[in-house]
């Protein structure tokens, strides 16, 4: 029986330091090689979930790029925003998409539920530190496990493609050229009806509370965003607790609310995504907002509302 | 719980460790700490239905003394018709209800009555067909007189709940698994290591072979209407080597778990594939439910039909195959399949002088590799039917598979499917596990004596890669098939 137990202990030993140093072995070959180089001239980005990403066509916008990823928590926009940043010093500005759904209870989820995990952190997994992978296994240490062979064999991918670049794989304007119909309107609606908006993820709070800390400990001015939204979005609901989350944990941040700017129904493909003519439209004025120096303004809001009526199509 | 889940990771060296280490000192202590530990297991999945194993070990031990005790044979018969309804009418219940009930409205509304049956929200509790069959047959073994009623209930209880059987056996007869529970286990090093490769070699099979070819044989089963001939034969043949992967997976970690906790448990598979004949498959094939099947339904039935001759073993043969495939699930897609074995085990039978003739006069290697081929097309075909969620649904695969084998389209599909990143993966992985498991037919499972006599490290690389392949390459989680039934 002890020679049993020692030889399966043994085995389960070796099995396990494989794995472990070819899991930080790769991780590490992949934080150093890692690419986070963007354009030069690049002084704006924008980082957040798929509102801003659907929202900022990058090519219509002077200096900025979107780096933006559908169903990305800040937990996962901390290593991205720190990369970026280190690797490019001509970043001068940085927008974080800040909108209604991103501070409710469920974004823990888009943190650690099998669905996010095991498609962002195989993504990520070499620039997170260790205190958040421990966060991750103390929430769900199942679903790690179950990440580390799709980590190791992601890695393993990249390294033997010797493909580092970072900057420009996991992220980016996406253009959505569906119509938001009645019929999507009700099923959208629909979706949404067992969701707790009342509720708040301290976990979202904190990894933004770390981005903008990381910001401006580098110097970059950081404004919260919020991007367009149809007026029957219903995550509007938890308005009230969203403007206190704001002012009590981000009033020194700056937050330029777009989430009202009065599209049309046809601007949408969906209750919270601007589809390919909106994004145009949105995109082309915000551009037109920058160059007549909205971040120069003492009263951005004021701002932005005073300029609406230059928006495309503005009624 | 599932044996492929971390879940069962972390519970079963707890259980070996509490095994050998602290209830060991006693046998009636380690007999109950099964059974508490089985019913741990068990009421994982829904702690509601303990209930109904432990009504099935209390009645089915009443049952077997009450029959023992009992001289008069009508009266022993009787108990022993008692004892039947009961277990049958468990899975009547649980199992069937809602399947008769719409076929008897069905049949209704064939003939222009028009009546409602309603339908019943009823949960089916896993692996109440392996256990109710196990104590069934531990049940006609008291009836026989070939084994002697149990009289002590922890260990009777501790042969029906034995978790590494209970969900999907292999189905345990009572002359072999009863007496293991009356004596004093020993841990025996060769049984241990044994059981580990066993364990080892099931996780493989299970995980990387079954799930991966299940996420293909899935993509094309459920969107079949978009594929045809060379694609819906991969289909099918993906689907012949997920379903043995997955149970004869299923199968050796059971029996590698109940090896690790001193048990011998009997064989369930033995190479199915390479089978000359239908006869032959089901000497091969989930083992201990067609000797069941054979001693307790098919053997007295042939003996009370005797009189009829052949035409009294081929109606006998077909029944226990319809019931077989009943047995399998409340569908019509399994009757059928239980049926169509039957014809062919029927036909076996029947052309046996013809064939026999045939086999004297042909080339021993043509002959043997024709009966392979068509014995072997013959299980994809009815395969079909097992996998297909309605007859429908089998018919149309079919006839778009037969329609479309002359046409290019459904190559060039299977192509596309093949050629992709994780297509040639699969394809890659499922060649080493045929020939593994063809080098090491002779064996109880394939890898019980690869490797034997190479040096260690060597040894120790072979089953470090394995586990490594296991780790890297698993499909996405699927329940076990045999689960379902």
């Amino acid at each position: 029986m002890k020679k049993f137990i020692t030889k399966i202990v043994l085995f389960i030993f070796i099995v396990g330091v494989i794995i472990i140093a070819a899991f930080f072995l790769m991780n590490s070959i992949v934080r150093i090689k890692a690419d986070f180089k963007i354009k030069k001239q690049t002084k704006y980005i924008v980082v957040g979930h798929s509102h801003a990403e659907c929202a900022f066509n990058d090519s219509l916008i002077g200096d900025f790029e979107n780096f933006c990823n559908s169903g990305e928590s800040y937990f996962y926009t901390l290593p991205k925003v720190k990369n970026l940043i280190s690797q490019n010093p001509g970043i001068e500005t940085v927008f974080i998409e800040f909108s209604n759904n991103q501070i409710i209870k469920e974004m823990n989820d888009w943190i650690w539920d099998e669905k996010h995990m095991s498609y962002y952190y195989p993504t990520h997994s070499p620039f997170i530190g260790f205190k958040d992978n421990a966060l991750l296994v103390e929430k769900n240490f199942k679903v790690f496990l179950s990440t580390m062979p799709i980590d190791i064999k992601n890695l393993g991918r990249l390294i033997a493609k010797r493909d580092f670049n970072y900057s420009y794989n996991y992220g980016g304007y996406i253009s959505l050229n569906k119509v938001l119909n009645g019929n999507d309107f009700a099923k959208r609606l629909y979706s949404y009806h067992n969701v707790d908006f009342n509720s708040v993820s301290d976990y979202s709070v904190l990894y933004l509370k770390q981005i903008i800390d990381f910001c401006l400990a580098h110097k970059k001015k950081v404004y919260l965003v919020r991007s367009p939204f149809y007026k029957a979005y219903p995550g509007i609901k938890n308005e009230k607790l969203f403007q206190e989350i704001r002012e009590k944990n981000f009033l020194a941040i700056e937050f330029l609310d777009f989430g009202r700017v009065p599209f049309q129904m046809t601007d949408y493909a969906d209750l919270e995504h601007l589809n390919k003519q909106g994004s145009a439209k949105f995109s082309k004025w915000f551009d037109d907002l920058i160059k007549k120096g909205l971040l120069d303004q003492k009263d951005k809001q004021q701002f932005i509302e005073d300029n609406v009526c230059g928006l495309s199509g503005f009624h | 719980m599932l044996f492929n889940s971390i879940d069962f990771a972390l519970f079963f060296p707890l259980v070996f460790i509490l095994y050998w280490f602290v209830v060991n000192k006693n046998l009636r202590i380690q007999n109950i700490f099964i059974v508490v530990v089985s019913f741990v297991f068990y009421g994982w999945w829904n702690w509601r239905f303990l209930s109904i194993l432990a009504l099935s070990c209390v009645v089915n031990f009443v049952a077997g003394i009450l029959i023992e005790g009992q001289e008069k044979k009508s009266r022993r018969k009787m108990l022993l018709w008692a004892a039947i309804a009961y277990n049958l009418g468990l899975l009547v219940v649980f199992k069937y209800l809602n399947f008769f009930i719409d076929s008897f409205t069905d049949a209704f509304t064939f003939f222009g009555f028009k009546i409602s049956g309603g339908s019943l929200n009823i949960v089916l509790p896993v692996g109440i067909s392996f256990f109710t069959f196990q104590a069934l047959g531990y049940i006609m073994e008291v009836y026989r007189k070939n084994f002697a009623a149990a009289r002590d209930f922890i260990s009777f209880s501790a042969f029906v709940s034995f978790f590494p059987l209970i969900l999907a056996g292999p189905i345990e007869r009572a002359p072999h698994l009863l007496p293991q529970f009356y004596k004093k286990r020993k841990f025996d090093y060769s049984l241990g290591v044994d059981g580990s490769k066993q364990i080892l070699w099931g996780l493989f099979t299970k995980i990387v072979i079954a799930d991966n070819c299940a996420e293909f044989a899935n993509m094309i089963f459920n969107n079949a209407g978009n594929y045809s001939g060379g694609a819906l034969l991969l289909g099918a043949l993906l689907y012949t080597i997920q379903i043995y992967a997955d149970f004869s997976g299923y199968s050796n970690i059971a029996i590698g778990v109940s090896k690790l906790l001193g048990f011998d448990i009997i064989r369930n598979f033995n190479n199915p594939y390479l089978s000359l004949n239908v006869a032959d498959f089901w000497r091969r094939w989930h083992i201990a439910l067609s000797s069941w099947f054979r001693d307790y339904l098919y053997s007295p039935l042939s003996i009370k039909l005797r009189n009829w001759g052949t035409t009294g073993v081929v109606f006998s043969l077909f029944v226990t195959f319809l019931l077989c495939g009943l047995w399998h699930g409340a569908n019509y897609t399994f009757i059928i399949w239980g049926g169509l074995h039957g014809l062919a085990l029927g036909w076996d039978i029947i052309s046996f002088r013809t064939r026999k003739k045939i086999k004297k006069k042909a080339n021993p290697y043509i002959y043997n590799f024709s009966s392979w081929g068509i014995t072997f097309l013959f299980i994809i075909f009815t395969w079909i039917f097992f996998r297909a969620e309605n007859i429908t649904m089998a018919v149309s695969y079919i006839y778009k598979l037969l329609t479309g084998l002359l046409h290019g389209k459904g190559y060039l599909q299977m192509l596309e499917l093949l050629v992709s990143k994780i297509g040639m993966l699969i394809l890659l992985l499922t060649l080493i596990f045929i020939v593994v498991e063809f080098l090491g037919k002779e064996q109880q499972y394939a890898i019980a004596k690869l490797g034997y006599k190479w040096k260690r490290p060597l040894r120790w690389g072979l089953y470090l890669g394995l586990v490594m392949v296991i780790f890297l390459y698993a499909g996405r989680q699927q329940a076990f098939i045999y689960f379902q039934f």
